[in-house]
């Protein structure tokens, strides 16, 4: 019975899903529409814990996230959640006079992934929610080293 | 459109970046493998300490004989870990060793080693078997790798991202106002609610099914629905207790269909048949808005953002469903009765509590808005400290990727570890004072304290972070907010709540709180 309602409902999707995939999803979210201004770019340099050190730019309104991804910066296993808060591995450690002037303190849920990071500074956020501004133009992070990399160094 | 796109193109590249660079990782890591395999020089397997075994039944000897009760699994896990140490295994039957960790070190270092795609052993075993002899997605609780992969991503944001599940607040502030009515009416003379554990169950599927299908499910309607959802409740809790009375037998259901297993599927039947009649509602009210060419109302976007997942066919939306549906049930319920007990028999920690929430909510009768929510943090560490006083999981399984020493043993890869950092919570070494019930350990800046944060994550950690978690702490902390606004809990002195293991920890009974309403 229920192997028969599940293929029913399976053979209505398919034709379903061609159609509604045609339109606009119903956004509960507003943080996706951004206005269409022209975003100024912003250069950041992340230091490796290796030493290396890799200047690059993002926009404004990206995440540091963003910005690793979008440059394609191989951070080994960086933000493996996608910036949904579960993990800690974009875990960046800034400098204390970047560090006051961020734009947004951290949430309870960004503290509680922290917690679980590795050496957790005074200074340490999750790149995935330091968003750019054109303040931060400049901003030095550092990479702290996983426990993989001390592992195979 | 656009709105839909640029997310949709992000995620895209994100996913193309992280394919590339774990293709080249794996070159890399067979060779870092071979040769860390030599360096690894720990105290070999086959020594990790644990009750003797015997041929093919493994340990399941001592649960049946009784000298290790199933029901009581986390106080056998305790005993384990005092008799043998902080690395025990277990053979549960054939071809089922588990290596059980009870250091927040090793803890540590699996969640450390862990790639893009952890492994892990199902929750339900019974619940995979059942669904591939259905032909049905097995869903994410039941996948690993590639395939788990594609699943997870379409919901990650959907279900993890904070500003995105904020959103389903409504939801939740009319479910919960539904449940304060239904409190109301059925209260006793001592202010005791005679069936709490139902209701509140019922108050889950209630704003579950909003989430879900976008409209009340009558769970409170005194007619034929809700009658309807006192059996989901029933069946599922059936389900769960039968589950794991199987865990610790030999599984002979697996070669043929034993009565338990005939049970079980009858009553999967019977909870699949439910979701999947909604789901269709629901996909045809959706449809109909298409065909009209009108927009389709947020409260299907939950649904809505299924269908609209290219990566999603049509039975992972099912599967889908159907966890975000019943999970809470065996989750945030009995968490939430925890909390209610808790804070019920602690009436100074209630006090503290409730200055809190009122200065939060001013209001009883308003909304929990997110900004009433991210002015909780004692409300958020009094959830952490029944997390530690009673717990709902025993364990966070993985099958190790590579090769890790773990308390001083090589384990190797492919071997099934579970981190049971419920061991600790009552341990002098990890918590002061750990008998008292404390919220105020958890608050951060508090002064002179420091908990190792690996001993406790209830919902695990890392990639594989439990996928209804962001849902179920909002559910948590809405009803807590709303029920300490509105009441002041009491509790019978001299009774008791204790956990039963039943794949998850339950309340071992009714939860008698009393509440009495709140003047002002």
């Amino acid at each position: 019975m229920a192997q028969y309602a599940l293929r029913s409902l399976c053979s209505r999707l398919v034709w379903h899903s061609q159609s509604i995939k045609l339109f606009v999803v119903p956004q509960r979210c507003h943080s996706l529409s951004r206005p269409l201004l022209k975003k100024e770019d912003v250069e950041v340099t992340f230091i490796k814990a290796s030493g290396e050190v890799i200047k690059t730019k993002g926009k404004e309104g990206d995440s540091l996230l963003d910005v690793v991804v979008n440059n394609n910066i191989d951070l080994d296993g960086f933000g493996a959640c996608e910036g949904t808060l579960t993990c800690s591995t974009c875990h960046l450690i800034f400098k204390q006079k970047d560090f006051d002037e961020l734009p947004e303190k951290p949430t309870d849920e960004e503290l509680d992934m922290l917690d679980l990071a590795y050496e957790l500074t005074e200074t340490s956020r999750l790149g995935c929610q330091i968003n750019l501004t054109k303040k931060l133009n400049g901003l030095e992070v550092r990479v702290p080293a996983t426990i993989n990399d001390a592992r195979s160094s | 459109m656009m709105r839909v796109l640029v997310p949709k193109f992000a995620y895209h590249r994100f996913v193309v970046k992280r394919t590339l660079s774990s293709v080249i990782q794996t070159g890399s890591k067979n060779d870092h493998q071979s040769s860390s395999y030599q360096a690894i020089k720990g105290l070999p397997f086959e020594d990790i300490p644990g009750p003797s075994r015997i041929p093919l039944w493994g340990n399941l000897l001592q649960y049946k004989l009784g000298l290790y009760d199933w029901t009581q699994y986390h106080k056998v896990l305790c005993k384990l870990n005092e008799t043998y140490g902080s690395i025990v295994r277990e053979d549960l039957g054939p071809y089922y060793t588990v290596i059980h960790l009870f250091d927040p070190n090793d803890a540590r270092t699996v969640y450390a080693a862990e790639g893009r795609t952890p492994i892990i052993r199902p929750l339900q075993e019974t619940v995979k078997l059942y669904r591939k002899r259905k032909n049905q997605s097995p869903g994410l609780g039941n996948t690993n790798g590639e395939e788990w992969y594609r699943l997870r991503s379409a919901v990650r944001h959907l279900m993890l991202q904070p500003r995105e599940v904020i959103q389903y607040l409504p939801e939740v502030n009319d479910a919960t106002n539904q449940f304060l009515a239904r409190l109301r009416s059925c209260m006793d003379a001592t202010g005791e609610v005679p069936s709490l554990n139902e209701d509140v169950a019922k108050w889950s599927q209630e704003s579950a099914g909003r989430i879900c299908f976008g409209k009340s499910l009558g769970c409170f309607s005194e007619g034929p629905d809700e009658k309807e959802v006192e059996k989901i409740i029933h069946v599922n809790r059936e389900m769960f207790r039968l589950s794991s009375s199987l865990k610790f037998s030999l599984p002979m259901y697996k070669l043929f269909p034993t009565p338990m297993w005939t049970k079980i599927s009858k009553y999967e039947d019977f909870l699949v048949d439910y979701t999947v009649k909604h789901v269709n509602e629901t996909v045809d009210k959706i449809n109909s808005f298409v065909q009209k060419g009108q927009q389709i109302p947020t409260s299907y976007s939950f649904l809505s953002h299924l269908i609209a997942s290219k990566d999603l066919n049509h039975s992972d939306i099912t599967v889908l469903s159907i966890s975000m549906f019943l999970d809470g049930l065996s989750t945030t319920v009995p968490m939430l009765l925890f909390n209610l007990y808790n804070l019920a028999t602690h009436p100074l920690v209630q006090e503290k509590t409730f200055a809190e929430v009122r200065n939060a909510l001013p209001d009883p009768k308003m909304p929990v808005t997110s900004e009433v929510l991210g002015n909780l943090p004692y409300l958020k560490a009094l959830v952490k400290e029944s997390f530690r006083t009673l717990p709902n999981g025993t364990d966070i399984s993985r099958i190790l990727e590579k090769d890790l020493i773990l308390s001083g043993y090589h384990v190797p890869a492919g071997t099934h570890v579970n981190l049971n950092m419920l061991v600790n919570f009552k341990s002098e070494k990890y918590f002061q004072e750990p008998e008292k019930f404390l919220p105020e350990r958890w608050l951060r800046g508090e002064a002179g304290h420091s908990i190792d944060p690996f001993v406790l994550t209830p919902f695990g950690h890392g990639t594989r972070t439990c996928a209804g978690r962001r849902f179920a702490e909002q559910d948590l902390y809405v009803f807590l907010v709303k029920i300490l606004r509105n009441f002041k809990l009491k509790y019978p002195s001299g009774a008791k709540l204790n956990g039963v293991y039943h794949t998850l920890i339950f309340p071992d009974g009714p939860v008698r709180v009393r509440f009495e309403q709140r003047q002002e």
